[in-house]
């Protein structure tokens, strides 16, 4: 019985079955290279789709360095190591020319050729169920045409998503004509919007266009059948489960969360539990589970797998395919089909890499996809640990339990808490990059909740299956199914009520690729043999002195304390940095991420300030203002593009040209690739723990000749704390914000352009209605700022005087309730 | 000619397909857990083979030879001889178990290997392989017949006639598993019913998985014995001792 090796790679594998020594990691984990190999390739092609998305080569170069080391890897066929990188390296360049011929072009047969115009008039087919929201619809349309003034009617393809009224509803297969502004998708706040919608090959946007519906029925039947079906068993659902457990269920088995309300939601969140609500892995494998015990008193196991499987095919459909669905399906596909119809024990990692690569392959672009990663990790982390960390359990319970005690202990563990913490163990860092926090009470929240999602999926199921064809039994099973979905309910409530069960983490994509690091390394550690690990333990003592070992693991110690001890406090710091005459504030939110409003005069006050008030591990930088173009508020910012990582500079809307530090600043933010807005009154920024900074002023362009006028003006609030910063905001332009943006009250508000009497006038500071008034002003400057008159104003609304040119810095700090202030020595 | 080079092309694509599966679910050892063949060659030569002397008709294993064994003479089996290609000790019952009770049936295929490496060493007379049949519900349940799948694999290796409809199973019996010695004949009395057509004046090799006290094989060897059969022995994969 020899082991025919894969035809697709002959020479290396040749080279890698001989005898003596494999490459490394089949000598240390007793692997037969030839299947690590799929392994390896997975992971080169993986590299590759990840370098093509920087590296921004075109596919005839990717295919030229992947011809390259493929004459490297035959060259050097008798080298295992060499020729086995050299092929794992083909396969990246293979990946990146996928990935590069995936990336879109835009040629005006494409309908995002025609982002930006402002009226657009084309015509198009609605393409998926409308995704109906409270107050909106979205739509996903196929364009067929667009109209031009000049030439008339031209084809085009691509999608576009369009936003939409609640009503009439628009259904699936009409073919509608849309006129409005056509426009590329952007970021929202934390959200990467534009990202999402490429993922689904969509590249425009319209928003509450006007539509004619010209014809409808336009769709495939077939597929028009299957929304019907899902809206029918939607509404069988909703007539038989109250809510809010009937929203759930249509979660669960139909994925559409839509009718969830947002709290709930959050809740779900917060417990994270946001995967049972989604159709994810777990339910799928619920399902299927379900499906093969139906089958298997009837039918042969076989039979059973082929029902399970084309059940699942089918379920797949009904819920409209997508991505995560069909992923989750395939791999539930994948195990039934090695544990069923092989009949032998696989290696499963290599069926995981194969079903990575091919679900890449398809699409490079669900590589990004949040979903992907984490059900990728999350099945990887089954298979990893589940089998191991239940034989440890079951050792350790085997000493002190009873027998007969010990089988229902170990089934109710295994599917609750072990399955869950395998599975979390490598998706808890993707989750911490992604969703900048953590649930402390997670695993606990999981191990009550999953044991009733059985329960949850077998009598909805019923119940939207009965109910559709008679719905007084219906109701019956659905009282069954609301007792788990009410269960469920209550319990994520419960688990969501808990004070402080999410800690806000801000983390640094180092710090996530350490993390699994370590975790890479501690199950590589597991892995090994006993005395492979023993063998290790010896070759590390001959060579590290106990002294090397105790001082890095003090070095170690001290960079985790100090890292620790700068975590963020979960408050508001709102910082008035004393940077002489002139301005800068820096507030740090709750979970510690960062905004600068302005940066005084000198680049090394400024940075000096700053260095102490970042996390020492913390670049990045998320919003930098620069309120207007004077030098006492910008000169210091052009420096600090370089030294940290700002996302976004917010600017008043001045053109290049209005001062050299103006243009300076600029340059350095392009060059650094920050996104650069201009600040349009009314907008709202959300920054995360219900930080939300609204602009007030100007209006996307220059209001005044007068520089000070086309300050930004900035209102941040947290819970009941509220904060106004109007730069160097005179009269002209407090009487504009006075008359268009109420409500002004601020607890805090900084008095513009330094305290000068030509600001913070009267009916602007009974507006405003402070408790605290800070001055941003150097010690005895030039222009004598702040003006005596000014103070006696603010003193007559009963604001207290905080100043930087007494105090130094001034940190205010608050928890949405109450505040606190100290002078920062 | 070209009927060969279809054959061929066929069982080139065939072998192409095995690879890719093999590729996408690389095969496990059953036993270690050694990636890359489904039962390793360390695990082959650890399995405890069955060394003479034995009892020349049950076929366990003896501390010196004999005429026959103690078992055998106070109640004799119907059939003429058994023989086992490994004992059932050792890394055996787990990869059995594997075999029959965790749908692990691709294991057939490397175990009628190594029976048919021991064929040889006991001659027995053959003019068709009978596997011993489970009774339809059960084999429904377990989606194969892990006796059947043997006997295939065997028959294949080692060029004999095969032949699966001799013998059928009519009652559903608990598992011999389950039960002690005394109540394992009484378990499977009146089991099997035999084809005469097909069985009558040939010498009959019965194919089983694991031979305890032999009750199932006596009891099979009986109903064929009843409709004709010339002779009848057994060959099994494991000899429990």
């Amino acid at each position: 019985m020899e082991w025919a090796g894969p035809a697709v790679i002959p020479d290396a594998t040749h080279g890698l079955t001989g005898h003596g020594s494999g490459c490394l990691v089949s000598r240390t984990l007793g692997i037969d290279s030839v299947i690590m190999i799929v392994v390896f390739l997975a992971v080169g092609w993986f590299f590759g789709l990840w370098a093509s998305s920087i590296a921004g080569l075109s596919s005839a170069q990717w295919f030229l360095i992947t011809a390259a080391f493929s004459c490297v890897a035959f060259i050097r066929r008798r080298q295992r190591i060499e020729s086995v990188s050299c092929l794992v390296l083909c396969f990246a360049g293979l990946a990146g020319a996928r990935f590069a011929a995936a990336s879109p072009t835009f040629g005006p047969s494409t309908i995002a050729f025609f982002n930006g115009s402002r009226q657009t008039t084309f015509v198009g087919i609605v393409d998926a169920a409308p995704d109906i929201r409270d107050g909106t619809i979205f739509l996903r349309l196929r364009a067929e045409t667009v109209s031009l003034d000049q030439i008339g009617e031209i084809p085009v393809t691509g999608m576009v998503m369009v936003q939409t009224h609640r009503f009439p509803v628009i259904p699936y297969g009409s073919r509608v004509e849309l006129n409005g502004s056509l426009e590329a998708p952007e970021a929202i706040d934390d959200f990467d919007y534009e990202a999402y919608l490429a993922r689904q090959n969509i590249f425009s946007q319209m928003k509450f266009p006007e539509i004619t519906v010209l014809a409808t029925g336009k769709g495939h039947p077939l597929r028009a059948a299957l929304i019907d079906l899902r809206a029918r068993t939607h509404l069988t659902i909703d007539r038989l489960i109250p809510e809010p457990q009937a929203a759930l269920l249509a979660g669960i088995l139909l994925g559409d969360d839509s009718g969830l309300s947002s709290d709930l939601s959050e809740a779900f969140q917060e417990t994270g539990l946001t995967h049972i609500i989604a159709i994810s892995g777990f339910n799928i494998a619920i399902f299927m589970g379900v499906l093969l015990r139906l089958g298997d008193p009837f039918l042969s196991r076989r039979g059973a797998a082929y029902f399970a499987v084309s059940g699942v095919a089918l379920y797949t459909v009904l819920v409209g395919a997508e991505a995560s669905v069909v992923r989750a399906a395939v791999m539930g596909a994948i195990y039934v089909f090695s544990s069923r119809m092989l009949g032998r024990p696989t290696f499963p990692f290599a069926s995981l890499a194969v079903a990575g690569f091919i679900m890449t392959l398809i699409d490079p672009m669900v590589f990004w996809d949040v979903g992907f990663q984490l059900s990728f990790a999350a099945t990887l982390g089954l298979m990893l640990y589940a089998e191991p960390l239940t034989h440890w359990v079951q050792r350790q319970l085997e000493r002190g339990l009873d027998k007969n005690l010990l089988r229902p202990v170990m089934t109710l563990l295994s599917d609750a808490v072990l399955v869950t913490i395998s599975a979390q163990i490598l998706t808890i860092p993707l989750m911490i990059a992604y969703f900048k926090e953590s649930s402390l009470i997670s695993l606990v929240a999981n191990a009550f909740v999953l044991p009733a999602q059985p329960g949850v999926m077998i009598w909805g199921g019923l119940t939207a299956l009965i109910g559709a064809i008679f719905a007084p039994l219906g109701k019956l099973t659905g009282y069954v199914a609301w007792l788990f979905l009410a269960y469920t309910t209550e319990m994520v409530e419960m688990f969501a009520g808990i004070q402080d069960a999410v800690v806000p983490i801000n983390s640094q994509t180092w710090a996530i690729l350490a993390a699994y690091g370590l975790i890479g390394g501690l199950t590589w550690l597991g892995l090994l043999h006993y005395e492979k690990r023993t063998a290790l333990w010896v070759w590390l003592r001959q060579r590290l002195d106990s002294r090397v070992v105790l001082s890095s693991a003090a070095l170690i110690f001290a960079l985790v304390a100090a890292w620790a001890l700068t975590q963020p406090d979960g408050r508001l710091h709102v910082l008035f940095l004393d940077v002489g005459q002139g301005d800068a504030v820096f507030i740090q939110t709750p979970s510690g991420r960062q905004i600068l409003v302005d940066g005084g005069y000198y680049p090394s006050v400024l940075n000096e300030k700053l260095g102490r008030e970042m996390p020492f591990w913390d670049r990045d930088i998320d919003i930098i203002f620069a309120t207007h173009a004077d030098a006492d508020h910008i000169s210091g910012l052009p420096d600090l593009f370089q030294r940290y990582q700002v996302a976004r500079l917010v600017t008043n809307g001045e053109d290049r040209g209005v001062s050299e530090i103006y243009d300076a600043m600029i340059t350095a933010a392009e060059t650094s690739r920050t996104i650069i807005r201009p600040a349009v009154a009314g907008e709202q920024i959300t920054v995360g723990d219900g930080v939300i900074l609204e602009m007030l002023h100007p209006n996307g362009q220059l209001f005044d000749d007068n520089r000070n006028n086309n300050s930004i003006c900035l209102r941040l609030t947290y819970g009941e704390f509220s904060l106004l910063l109007t730069g160097d905001a005179e009269e002209k332009a407090e009487q504009l914000i006075l008359a268009e943006r109420q409500p002004l009250s601020a607890t805090v508000l900084k008095a513009g352009h330094h305290g000068s009497k030509s600001s913070s006038t009267v009916p602007f500071l009974e507006a405003v209605q402070p408790q605290i008034v800070v001055i941003s002003v150097g010690e005895s400057n030039r222009y004598s700022h702040p003006s005596p008159e000014l103070l006696q104003r603010v003193s007559a609304v009963g604001a207290e005087v905080l100043r930087t040119d007494e105090l130094g810095t001034i940190e205010v700090i608050s928890d949405g309730q109450q505040i606190w202030w100290q002078a920062v020595p | 000619m070209s009927n060969s080079s279809t054959a061929s092309w066929r069982t080139q694509v065939k072998q192409l397909t095995g690879d890719l599966i093999d590729f996408i679910f690389p095969p496990v050892c059953a036993n270690c857990g050694k990636i890359g063949v489904l039962l390793c060659d360390s695990c082959i030569t650890s399995l405890p083979t069955v060394y003479e002397p034995v009892c020349p008709i049950c076929g366990r294993p003896l501390k010196k030879s004999g005429p026959q064994c103690g078992r055998c003479q106070e109640s004799p089996l119907s059939l003429d001889q058994i023989r086992a290609a490994v004992l059932f000790a050792g890394s055996v019952p787990n990869i059995i178990h594997q075999l029959k009770y965790n749908g692990m049936f691709a294991l057939a295929e490397p175990l009628a290997e190594i029976m048919a490496s021991s064929w040889h060493r006991w001659r027995q007379p053959v003019d068709i392989v009978v596997p011993i049949p489970l009774h339809p519900k059960r084999e429904r349940a377990r989606g194969y017949n892990q006796s059947e799948l043997l006997s295939r694999h065997l028959c294949r290796m080692l060029d004999l006639p095969e032949e699966q409809q001799a013998l059928k199973r009519i009652r559903n019996t608990h598992p011999q598993i389950e039960l002690s010695a005394e109540d394992r004949a009484a378990n499977v009395t009146g089991a099997f019913v035999a084809d005469r057509r097909r069985v009558e004046g040939r010498k009959i090799l019965l194919i089983d998985d694991v031979c305890t006290t032999g009750s199932t094989l006596s009891e099979a060897a009986k109903s064929l014995l009843e409709a004709g059969a010339a002779s009848v022995s057994g060959y099994c994969m494991a000899r429990a001792v």
